[in-house]
C-alpha cells in the first residue's frame, strides 16, 4: 500500500512540474473578460453524431470553408461526440450554459429525439445562431415500377391498404413524417417498414423489397440519371432547380405534405449578446459566400437558405410544434 | 469451481428472468410482427435454460479455487485502477490519467522507479503526439490545462 | 478487352508520383490506425480526410481508400501479439494469431496475416475490375428476409466456437444477443435496457466490449502469471522463422481462397462487412479443417482466413458504394461523403463521367497492396521485439492505449468505463471457462438478426412463409441448419464408442 501511495505522490509531483514548465500562454488568455475581440481562441464546433454523417459533413465543410475565406480569425475545431441519436453531443452542449465557444449542428433529432422522450434537453436549451439549409425529401419508386404517378399510387394504396410497402429510417424519424403526412391528408395507409439507414431503404427498393422510398435530393438524382429508381414528387414548396420535371405534392393538390429537415447551428443558453452578434455574421458570410456554394450546398444538393438568429429561433419552435402534432396523430407518442 | 460455477449460474439465471420479464413489459408483439420485448423474452427464456443446464454440469466438478495466487490482486489492481482513470481524468485530464495509470500498472507489476517514470513520462509525450496532435482526438482537459 | 485498356490507363494514373505517394501516405496512416486498439478505419479517414481539401480527388480518395484497407493489415498486428484487437474485423484474428505467438510463432502469424491480406486484396481488386456493375446488381437480390436467413447462419457458427462447455458458450452467446438488444429500437424508436443513459441509446459499441473481453482480460492474466515476458518460447529471429513454412503454406492456401470469395460477398451487402465476413470465414474454416480441434490453440488456417476475409471485404465494400451509390460500411458512408465533396456522384453513371478516377482508383488498390505486403513483412522482425519488452512496460501502455482508443472511437469516458467493465467480466469468464467469442459474435449479429426479422415481418403481414418461399433465404437457412446439424450427427457417431468404454 505504502508502495502504491508513495508512487501517486511522485508522479503527480513530477507531472505538476511538467505541468507549470508548459508554456502557460494558453490557460493564461480564456479566463478575461470576453472583452471586444470574440473569438481569441478556436471554437468547438461540436458534431453529435459520427464521422461520415450528414450532419458531420456539413461541420467539416463549414470549417474548411471559414478558414479559406477567413471569415474568422480562429479556427472552427470540429469534434464529433455520438450517441443517442444526439442527445449526448446537445446535452454536452447545452451544459456549457454561457460558453460561446462551443456551437453544434441542428438536423433532425434536434427535435425528434426529445420529443419521443430520449433526451435531457430540448431546443429551450440552446440559443440559435442561423439557419443555412433545408433538405426536402423526395418520394421514389423503382424505375420499372407501376405507378407512373402519384395518382396512379394513391389509387393502388386505396385498393389494398397497408399493401404497399414503404422504407423509410427508424419509426421516429423524418420519413415517417413523410409518411404520415401523405396518409393522411390522401385517406390511404402505407405499410412502413424502418431500416438502419437511408442507403438501407434505397436498396430495399432498387432490389424490389419495398414499393416505395424516401430520398433526399442527392440520392434522387443520382438514381434518377442511373435509371434506377424516380421520384414521383418532392416536398417542396416549389418544384426543384435541378429536378424542374418532378412535380411538388403542393401543386397535386397535397398541400399538407410539404416538409423539409432543417440544417442550422445552435450555441448554448446565455451567450454574450456581442458574441452570438459575430457569429451569426459569419454565418451571413459564409452562406454569401461562392465557396460555400461550391463546396457544401451544390454537390449536396441541399436547398440553401439561410435564416438569422431571430428568425432561425422562430423557426425552430414551428418545427417543433409541426413533428410534435404529426407523431401525436399517428399515435407514435404515448 | 465448482462454488464460483454455481455462482455463476445463479446469476445468469437472475439476469434471464430479468431479461424476459422486462422484455414481456416491451410489448412482446404488435400487429403483425414481433415487437421489441420479442427478442429479449426468448433470450432470457434459453438463458435460463442454459443456466440450469451449467448448474447440473457443475455437480461433478471439484471444488478449486477460482483465482490462482496473485490473480485477484492483478484483476482489481488493473480494473480498478482503469476505474480510477475515468475518475482522475476529468481532474487531471485524459491524457495524465492514462500517464498515471501507465505507471500504476509498471509499479504494480515489478518496475523499477526510474523505470516507471520513463514509462509514465513517455507515454505522456507519445499520446500527446499520436491521439491529440495527429488524429486530433480530443481528449478531456484537466487542471493544467492538457 | 475495353476493361483491360481502361484498367491500363487507370495504372497510368496510379503510377504518377503523387498518387504513389498519396497511396504510401495512406496505407501507413491505414496500418498504424488500424493496429491501435479501438480507432478503426472510417474514423481514421473522416479524421484525414480535411487533410486532402484541395489535393486533386483521385490522389484524395487513393489516399483514403488505402487507409480503410490499409487498417486491415494493421488490425491483425495487435490482435496477434497482445490479444487486443486493432479494429472490429480483427477480432477473430486474436483466436488463433494470439496463441501462435505463445507459441513463438507470431512472425509465422504476422506473415501470414500480411500474405492471406494481399491475396484476399488482390483476388478481390481482380473481380472488382471485371465483375462490379454485375455483382452489384447481385446484392440487390438480399432483402430483409435473406439477411434474416445470412444472420441465422452467421449465429449457427457458434457452435464452433464454444469451448469445452457447450452450455457455457451457448450461455456466452445469448449474453451477447442481450447485449445487442441494448439502444433505441429501431422499429418503434423507444430504448430498450437503457437504465435512464442517453451514452446507451445507440447501443452497446461491439469493439468496445472486445478490446475490455480481449484486449483487458489478457493483460489481467499476464499480470497473474508473474511472466517476466510475453514470449514463451524462445526463437531465433532468422527469416525462415519470421515466415510462414511451407507447412502453413499447405494447410493455409484452400481457406485464404475460401476466405476471399466469403469476404468479398459479405463486404458487398450493405451493412454485414468485414466483421462479420472476419467470423464466418472463421468458422467456415474451421469446420472444413482436418484438425478442427486445433483451432483456438494456434492454428494458422485460423489467421488465414479472417485476414483474407476481411481484406476482400473492405474491397467488396467499394462495389454497391462506387455501382450503387449506396455505402455498404461505416468507412464508405464516410468515403461517400468524400466523393460528394469533391462532386463525384458514385452510382452507376461514375464509371462513364468518371473514368480515370474509378480506375486510378483500382489499380492504386492493387498497389496499394503490394506496397502493404512488403511493408508488413519488411517490419514483421521489429513487430516480433514487441514480445521482448518487459511485461511490466508492456501490460502499462497496451492498458493506456487500449482505454485512449476506446475513448477515442466516440470520444466518451462512458465507452471507457465499457471497457473496463467488461475487461473485469473478460478476466472472469476466462477463469470460469465461458468462450468470449461467441458473446463478440452474437453481439455483432443481433441487432441486425432482429431488424431483419421484424422487416421481414413487416413485409409479409406476420406470416412465416416469407422465410422459405424465397429461394435465396430458404437455401441460406437450409446452409445454417446444416451448420448445426451434421457436426453434432458427426460427433455423436464419433463418441458412441467412447460411451460404451
Amino acid at each position: 500500500m505504502r508502495k502504491v501511495l508513495a508512487f501517486f505522490l511522485v508522479v503527480v509531483l513530477s507531472l505538476g512540474m511538467f505541468g507549470c514548465s508548459k508554456p502557460a500562454g494558453q490557460s493564461a488568455g480564456g479566463d478575461e473578460p470576453a472583452g471586444t475581440k470574440y473569438p481569441e481562441k478556436p471554437i468547438t464546433f461540436l458534431v453529435p453524431f459520427s464521422a461520415g454523417g450528414g450532419s458531420d459533413i456539413m461541420a467539416r465543410a463549414i470549417a474548411g470553408v471559414m478558414q479559406k475565406e477567413s471569415i474568422l480569425p480562429q479556427p472552427l475545431v470540429v469534434e464529433n461526440k455520438p450517441g443517442g441519436s444526439g442527445s449526448i453531443g446537445w446535452s454536452y452542449v447545452a451544459g456549457k450554459i454561457g460558453d460561446p465557444y462551443i456551437i453544434s449542428t441542428v438536423s433532425s433529432s434536434f427535435w425528434t429525439t426529445p420529443l419521443a422522450g430520449n433526451s435531457p434537453v430540448s431546443y429551450k436549451d440552446f440559443t440559435p445562431v442561423a439557419a443555412l439549409a433545408m433538405d426536402p425529401f423526395l418520394l421514389m419508386v423503382k424505375e420499372d415500377s407501376p405507378y407512373k404517378t402519384l395518382e396512379d399510387l394513391i389509387e393502388a394504396a386505396k385498393e389494398k391498404p397497408e399493401g404497399l410497402a414503404v422504407a423509410g429510417t427508424s419509426g421516429l424519424s423524418d420519413d415517417r413524417v413523410c409518411t404520415g403526412l401523405l396518409e393522411k391528408q390522401a385517406g390511404v395507409k402505407f405499410n412502413f417498414v424502418p431500416f438502419e439507414g437511408g442507403g438501407d431503404a434505397m436498396t430495399a427498393l432498387l432490389g424490389g423489397h419495398v414499393q416505395l422510398c424516401w430520398a433526399s435530393p442527392g440520392e434522387a438524382l443520382n438514381q434518377l440519371e442511373a435509371k434506377k429508381a424516380r421520384p414521383l414528387a418532392v416536398t417542396t414548396e416549389e418544384r426543384l432547380e435541378k429536378l424542374p420535371d418532378v412535380p411538388t405534392f403542393k401543386e397535386l393538390g397535397y398541400d399538407q405534405v410539404v416538409f423539409y429537415q432543417f440544417r442550422g447551428i445552435v450555441a448554448p443558453k446565455n451567450i454574450p449578446e456581442d458574441a452570438l452578434k459575430v457569429l451569426e455574421e459569419a454565418f451571413r458570410k459564409l452562406s454569401e459566400s461562392t465557396t460555400w456554394q461550391k463546396e457544401y450546398i451544390e454537390p449536396n444538393m441541399v436547398t440553401a437558405r439561410y435564416l438569422p438568429a431571430k428568425e432561425f429561433g422562430e423557426a425552430i419552435v414551428k418545427q417543433n410544434e409541426l413533428y410534435a402534432e404529426i407523431f401525436k396523430d399517428l399515435g407514435l407518442l404515448k | 469451481m465448482k462454488r464460483a460455477n454455481q455462482a455463476a449460474a445463479f446469476c445468469l439465471l437472475a439476469l434471464a428472468v430479468y431479461i424476459s420479464v422486462t422484455g414481456l413489459a416491451m410489448g412482446y408483439y404488435e400487429k403483425s410482427a414481433p415487437g421489441p420485448g420479442f427478442l429479449p423474452f426468448w433470450i432470457g427464456v434459453f438463458l435460463g435454460l442454459f443456466s440450469l443446464g451449467i448448474l447440473w454440469e457443475s455437480r461433478g466438478s471439484k471444488d478449486e479455487p477460482l483465482f490462482p495466487p496473485g490473480a485477484f490482486r492483478a484483476l482489481v489492481a488493473i480494473t480498478g485502477a482503469g476505474a480510477l482513470t475515468i475518475w482522475l481524468s476529468s481532474i487531471l485530464g485524459l491524457l495524465l490519467a492514462l500517464a498515471l495509470l501507465a505507471g500504476f500498472v509498471a509499479r504494480f507489476l515489478g518496475a523499477s522507479w526510474s523505470q516507471t517514470a520513463i514509462t509514465a513520462a513517455t507515454i505522456t509525450v507519445t499520446f500527446y503526439f499520436l491521439f491529440v496532435r495527429f488524429l486530433m482526438v480530443s481528449f478531456p482537459t484537466g487542471i493544467f490545462g492538457i | 478487352m475495353e476493361t483491360l485498356s481502361l484498367l491500363l490507363s487507370g495504372f497510368s494514373v496510379a503510377l504518377q508520383p503523387v498518387n504513389l505517394f498519396a497511396c504510401l501516405i495512406g496505407v501507413i496512416a491505414g496500418t498504424l490506425i488500424g493496429a491501435l486498439p479501438g480507432l478503426g478505419p472510417s474514423t481514421g479517414v473522416a479524421v484525414l480526410l480535411p487533410l486532402t481539401f484541395g489535393v486533386n480527388p483521385t490522389t484524395a480518395i487513393v489516399m483514403l481508400a488505402g487507409i480503410y484497407y490499409g487498417a486491415m493489415y494493421g488490425g491483425a498486428i495487435a490482435s496477434i501479439l497482445i490479444n487486443t484487437p486493432g479494429d472490429s474485423a480483427a477480432v477473430t484474428t486474436c483466436l488463433d494469431g494470439y496463441p501462435l505467438a505463445q507459441k513463438g510463432r507470431a512472425g509465422a502469424a504476422l506473415g501470414m496475416a500480411a500474405f492471406a491480406s494481399f491475396i484476399g486484396g488482390t483476388i478481390s481488386v481482380i473481380v472488382f475490375t471485371f465483375l462490379a456493375p454485375a455483382l452489384a446488381q447481385a446484392t440487390l437480390w438480399f432483402g430483409p428476409p435473406e439477411y434474416f436467413a445470412l444472420m441465422v447462419m452467421g449465429l449457427s457458427t457458434v457452435s464452433g466456437l464454444t469451448g469445452k462447455s457447450p452450455f457455457k458458450g451457448m450461455a456466452s452467446m445469448l449474453i451477447g444477443l442481450a447485449l445487442s438488444c441494448v439502444g433505441t429500437d429501431l422499429v418503434t424508436g423507444l430504448p430498450r435496457f437503457c437504465f435512464g443513459r442517453p451514452e446507451l441509446y445507440s447501443g452497446v459499441e461491439f469493439i468496445t466490449v472486445a478490446l475490455g473481453l480481449f484486449g483487458i482480460a489478457e493483460l489481467i492474466s499476464l499480470a497473474a502469471s508473474d511472466a517476466p515476458k510475453l514470449k514463451r518460447a524462445e526463437v531465433r529471429l532468422n527469416l525462415r522463422n519470421l515466415l510462414p513454412n511451407r507447412e502453413d503454406w499447405a494447410l493455409s492456401w484452400p481457406h485464404i481462397l475460401r476466405g476471399t470469395g466469403i469476404g468479398f460477398f459479405t463486404g458487398m451487402l450493405p451493412g454485414a462487412g468485414g466483421t462479420i465476413a472476419s467470423f464466418i470465414s472463421y468458422s467456415t474454416a474451421k469446420r472444413l479443417s482436418r484438425h478442427p480441434e486445433k483451432f483456438g490453440e494456434g492454428a494458422i488456417e485460423g489467421v488465414a482466413a479472417p485476414e483474407s476475409a476481411n481484406n476482400a471485404a473492405s474491397v467488396g465494400a467499394f462495389v454497391p458504394l462506387l455501382a450503387l451509390g449506396v455505402p455498404g460500411s461505416a468507412t464508405t458512408a464516410v468515403l461517400m461523403g468524400a466523393l460528394m465533396m469533391y462532386n463525384l456522384r458514385p452510382g452507376p453513371l461514375i464509371f462513364e463521367r468518371n473514368p480515370e478516377f474509378v480506375w486510378g482508383l483500382i489499380s492504386s488498390m492493387y498497389v496499394g497492396n503490394v506496397m502493404l505486403m512488403l511493408l508488413l513483412l519488411l517490419f514483421i522482425p521489429l513487430f516480433v521485439k514487441v514480445l521482448d519488452i518487459p511485461t511490466h512496460t508492456l501490460v502499462s501502455w497496451v492498458v493506456a492505449f487500449i482505454l485512449a482508443g476506446s475513448y477515442g472511437l466516440n470520444n466518451s469516458l462512458f465507452d471507457v468505463g465499457i471497457t473496463v467493465a467488461f475487461g473485469f467480466l473478460g478476466y472472469l469468464m476466462k477463469r470460469l471457462d465461458y468462450p468470449a467469442a461467441p458473446l463478440v459474435l452474437a453481439l455483432v449479429l443481433g441487432n441486425m438478426m432482429e431488424n431483419s426479422l421484424r422487416q421481414s415481418l413487416l413485409l409479409s403481414h406476420g406470416s412465416l412463409s416469407i422465410f422459405f418461399t424465397r429461394p435465396l433465404s430458404l437455401v441460406i437457412l437450409l446452409i445454417a441448419v446444416a451448420a448445426v446439424v451434421v457436426p453434432v450427427l458427426h460427433s455423436v457417431a464419433k463418441k458412441k464408442p467412447v460411451l460404451q468404454q
